[in-house]
């Protein structure tokens, strides 16, 4: 059975007196230690999709499965829980605590994680170790996402969600970052999937899903994905 | 085609979805001027009333009591300043009625020019009509009396029938001259023309001045011309003096409470109306990339400040008018019978607090506006870039830094990098517990003031006053069954520095008196052998000090007695002066006959002794003083309750929208942390124990002030006879400090569960 696994999922939103179908019978599968990018123009439904699968929304109907575990029947608690413990999240811009130096950014994580790494190798491992005492505002963007990421793999997450974590950043620092990502996904196992309407990123991806008013177009496996270096916007 | 207001929408629209901001600024600003408005507008309507009813009754400047025949009334008119003068025999005699009422009767010399009553019902008197008197309306009615009834006046030299003519009122008793309290039913009024008496003397002047600022001059005058003339002003006549007092005591309290107030809800009303700009600034930028003029995005944003602040200012100024003045007006009916209340005109003050809502709320919009507005296009459209971080001062010393846990390191992060947000709560806070602990402490000071005087410095359980013939002092502490019995015998002295001089009230008691208290902290102290003891408030009059020379003249004396003041008794209620029997006997002015006798816990048989007695003329009862004073200070105690609701309404608002707008401020910080899988528990902790503390801070912050706050209050109240103490109790200080902390407890758990509703999804979506 897959890592994740999406079962005819749908998603309803009522918007003033109309529903908006976000995600239409959408079901898919991936798998654990993949770097999979999830690819669509805006409205697609991919941000969404890595709502659902975050456990920051709720399913209408269908099924989601993360790990052998259902996530679609847990509770609000239940769900923290999952966040809490099995997921990263890496967000467009970094959402860093302005008033917490870098390293404590990424201490945060540790404070709700019994089972987090160290947040000064976390930093050293992203290439920040001389930048740790630096406060959010004296970083440049994507340093700041290099602290969003160490934030999120201090908590030695299964699954890293990552919504347009290039969004907001040139392409030589999102190529730095698009790196790292890669690397976390080889090194430790972890799958990634990263949410992008950029199609420059989808030859770096083990797995591209393709989506597009809320259904999915098409999914594709890449045994032999690109390098970062080879790929440019 | 119509051009549509789309920005008048677009306002509209922004003020419903920040309506409870908006909401918050009209209530702010209506607090404010409210306050304000009301007391200003309750002194200014007893001023405008009694002033009105004086000039209406033509009520004097000066009473002058001495022997007046057509000589000294020559010369009384004669003098410079002097505009009219009229004579009357003055006296106090009783109605004969089972309850033997007490009358002041006034025996007009001719027609009624000065002084002149108010008829209620029956006819004006005639000089002529020997047979006729007015009564006073409160009195008749309390007696069952009315037009066309017979009354009989009991005095001295025999009973007397009038018919009563008419029933009225009198500016001159617009207070009660005998009781704390008015109390129509024992004590009146009666008027009647001088030949009714033949055989009574003329032994008041009444008179009116050219001009009122004068007095002191023509006081001086007389005095210079008549020493023994005890001379009353408007300072010192019991119902011009009253009005005076509390005219001064409301418009003293317009100021520092409600201004302090008013600062407090200004504070708040620019924090939220700057904020509200901050959060429109990417709006701000829209509107000028899309090529609106400047002058029309300033107006559109002027808008923000103006329509809310119009708003609340106004409906302060005209509920607080209308409400406030109404209800204290009731309250200070207790002791004032005022035929009419006339309601003052708006005063330039009142618009002028009103205007300074507006003006400020206006300017610092404007000045925010102003600040955006340097800004270009282009960074407006860009979000406001986050405030570089700093080290703290407690990460220098890092052993303490590093044991504080993580929470209480990053809410002292947010508190330190926000110091403009906490500063302006932790003030907020600050203020109101200092308004709370203050107007608490004011309605206990009034009490303890009271208290002290009528429980701690009358040592004696009942005063019973004597009248007509009476006994020695020996005689009666022979006969009458107490633990302990004195008498004391009071005379009206016209005391005398070399500036100033007072008619009053000269107690002199028996040389080894124990039940009055003159020492500091109601301690006993012995009578000096000489010299007399001043009373703090008659000592603040004469501005006269202990070793100051002082003259003391009786009535109809033509002799002063010449002594010093020995000593200054810290009593703050009432202008009296001591002085021991021995010394008083060893000035040979008359022996000392007692006008009252002091009783101790008497037995029943003990006051059944003093009832029997012929000469007993009243009793009265220190606790039942106590009460009655009470009374009286109903009105000055219900702006000081009024007060307390203001500062609960202040604290509650500000405390409500400063936490609204922390909390959305903050919201996509906490949206972040519920991403990060943070528990809704730990998160409100996170907010709880930030708010916590600095409402805590703050309450302990704002104690001292709540004292400083209370003492200049009740200095500032103070009045020519009545000085508060201040006295503020730990309850008050408690029920400052835990409803302060109440309310932000409950505020803070109110917005903390509001974390439930943050859309994390949001978090993760622009910045903006």
């Amino acid at each position: 059975m897959s890592y994740i696994s999406f079962e005819d999922v749908t998603k309803e939103y009522q918007m003033g007196g109309e529903k908006v179908m976000a995600a239409n019978h959408v079901s898919f599968e991936m798998e654990q230690g993949e770097l999979a990018v999830v690819l669509g123009p805006s409205g697609a439904g991919k941000t969404t999709v890595l709502n659902l699968l975050g456990g920051m929304d709720k399913v209408t109907s269908g099924k989601i499965v993360v790990g052998g575990k259902e996530i679609t029947g847990l509770s609000g608690r239940e769900l923290t829980e999952y966040r809490r413990l099995d997921v990263g999240f890496v967000f467009q811009f970094y959402n860093l605590m302005p008033n917490l130096t870098a390293l404590e950014n990424v201490e945060l994580a540790r404070q709700v994680c019994p089972n987090a790494l160290d947040p000064v190798e976390m930093m050293r491992r992203v290439g920040l170790g001389e930048r740790m005492n630096n406060f959010p505002a004296q970083l440049s963007g994507g340093e700041q996402q290099r602290v969003s990421i160490a934030r999120a793999l201090c908590k030695n997450p299964a699954l890293l969600l990552c919504d347009e974590p290039t969004g907001a950043l040139d392409s030589k620092t999102g190529a730095q970052v698009l790196a790292l990502l890669r690397d976390v996904s080889q090194t430790y196992h972890t799958t990634v999937a990263i949410i992008t309407h950029n199609a420059q990123i989808a030859p770096l991806a083990q797995r591209l899903i393709r989506m597009r008013n809320g259904q999915i177009e098409s999914m594709e496996l890449n045994d032999h994905p690109a390098a970062v270096e080879d790929i440019s916007w | 085609m119509v051009k549509k207001n789309i920005l008048g929408r677009k306002l509209g629209r922004d003020m419903w979805k920040s309506r409870m901001q908006f909401v918050a600024v009209i209530l702010l600003c209506a607090l404010g001027s409210w306050c304000f408005s009301g007391l200003d507008a309750l002194w200014r309507t007893i001023d405008l009333s009694a002033n009105t009813y004086f000039e209406e009754g033509n009520v004097a400047d000066l009473w002058v009591n001495m022997s007046v025949d057509r000589e000294a009334l020559e010369t009384l008119r004669n003098l410079t300043d002097v505009e009219e003068v009229q004579a009357r025999f003055s006296t106090q005699v009783k109605a004969d009625l089972a309850h033997e009422p007490v009358l002041q009767l006034e025996a007009y010399d001719g027609a009624m020019r000065i002084n002149m009553p108010r008829m209620v019902s029956g006819e004006a008197l005639d000089p002529s009509d020997l047979r006729g008197c007015l009564l006073d309306d409160g009195f008749a009615q309390a007696n069952g009396l009315k037009a066309g009834d017979k009354l009989t006046l009991k005095t001295d030299a025999g009973h007397y029938d009038f018919w009563i003519r008419g029933t009225c009122q009198s500016a001159e008793y617009l207070s009660d001259n005998k009781d704390t309290t008015y109390d129509p039913l024992n004590y009146g009024f009666v008027l009647l023309s001088a030949r009714a008496l033949p055989g009574m003397p003329l032994n008041q002047a009444t008179i009116i001045l050219k001009d009122r600022s004068r007095s002191d001059a023509v006081e001086a005058a007389i005095s210079a011309k008549y020493p023994a003339a005890l001379i009353v002003n408007r300072d010192t006549q019991r119902s011009t003096s009253a009005v005076q007092s509390d005219v001064t005591m409301f418009h003293n309290l317009c100021y520092l409470f409600p201004l302090m107030a008013f600062a407090v809800a200004a504070m708040i009303v620019l924090t939220t109306i700057t904020r509200m700009m901050e959060n429109q600034r990417l709006q701000m930028g829209t509107l000028k990339a899309l090529g609106f003029p400047g002058r029309q995005i300033r107006n559109h944003y002027m808008c923000y400040a103006l329509y809310p602040s119009l708003i609340g200012s106004l409906l302060g100024l005209f509920i607080g008018r209308h409400t406030l003045p109404s209800i204290l007006w009731k309250l200070e009916m207790a002791h004032f019978q005022f035929p009419y209340r006339l309601n003052a005109p708006v005063s330039w003050s009142q618009w002028l607090v009103t205007g300074l809502g507006v003006a400020l709320a206006m300017g610092i919009c404007y000045r925010t506006y102003r600040q955006s507005g340097r800004e270009s296009t282009a960074q407006l459209l860009r979000p406001k870039p986050p405030k570089a971080g700093r080290k703290l001062l407690l990460e220098r010393f890092p052993k303490l830094w590093s044991r504080m846990g993580f929470n209480a390191k990053m809410v002292t992060r947010n508190l330190m990098r926000n110091k403009g947000r906490s500063i302006t709560s932790l003030v907020g806070v600050l203020c109101c517990t200092m308004l709370i602990i203050t107007s608490t402490g004011l309605q206990e000071s009034v009490a303890y003031s009271v208290g002290l005087y009528y429980k701690g410095t009358l040592a004696y359980s009942a005063r019973a006053n004597l009248t007509g013939s009476v006994g020695t002092a020996e005689s009666y502490e022979k006969r009458i069954d107490a633990q302990r019995v004195e008498t004391v015998m009071d005379k009206t002295v016209s005391i005398r520095t070399a500036e100033k001089s007072r008619t009053t009230t000269l107690t002199v008691l028996q040389d080894d008196q124990q039940l009055l208290l003159l020492g500091p902290d109601n301690v006993w102290m012995p009578l000096p052998e000489t010299g007399v003891v001043l009373s703090q408030k008659l000592a603040q009059y004469l501005n006269a000090g202990v070793g100051d020379a002082v003259r003391l003249w009786l009535a109809g004396d033509d002799e002063a007695i010449v002594t010093t003041v020995s000593a200054i008794a810290p009593i703050d209620i009432g202008l009296i002066a001591f002085m021991g029997r021995s010394q008083w006997e060893g000035f040979r002015k008359g022996e000392f006959t007692p006008s009252a006798i002091l009783l101790l816990n008497p037995t029943e048989r003990g006051i059944e002794t003093v009832d029997a007695l012929d000469e007993l003329d009243s009793w009265e009862y220190p606790e039942q003083q106590y009460l009655d004073t009470m009374t009286v200070l109903d009105a000055v105690t219900g702006v000081f309750k009024l007060m307390f609701f203001i500062a609960l309404g202040l604290a509650f608002v500000m405390l409500y929208n400063m936490g609204i707008l922390n909390f959305m401020e903050r919201s996509r910080e906490y949206a972040t942390l519920k991403v990060l899988g943070y528990h809704q528990k730990e998160i409100r902790r996170l907010i709880t124990s930030e708010n916590d503390l600095l409402t805590g801070l703050g309450v302990l912050l704002g104690i001292g002030p709540g004292f400083w706050l209370t003492g200049a209050i009740l200095e500032s109240c103070a009045s020519k006879t009545m000085q508060f103490v201040p006295y503020v109790s730990w309850k008050a200080v408690l029920i400052g400090c835990v409803v302060t902390y109440a309310f932000s407890f409950f505020v803070t758990r109110f917005l903390a569960r509001k974390v439930r509703g943050i859309d994390m999804v949001a978090a993760l979506k622009s910045v903006e």
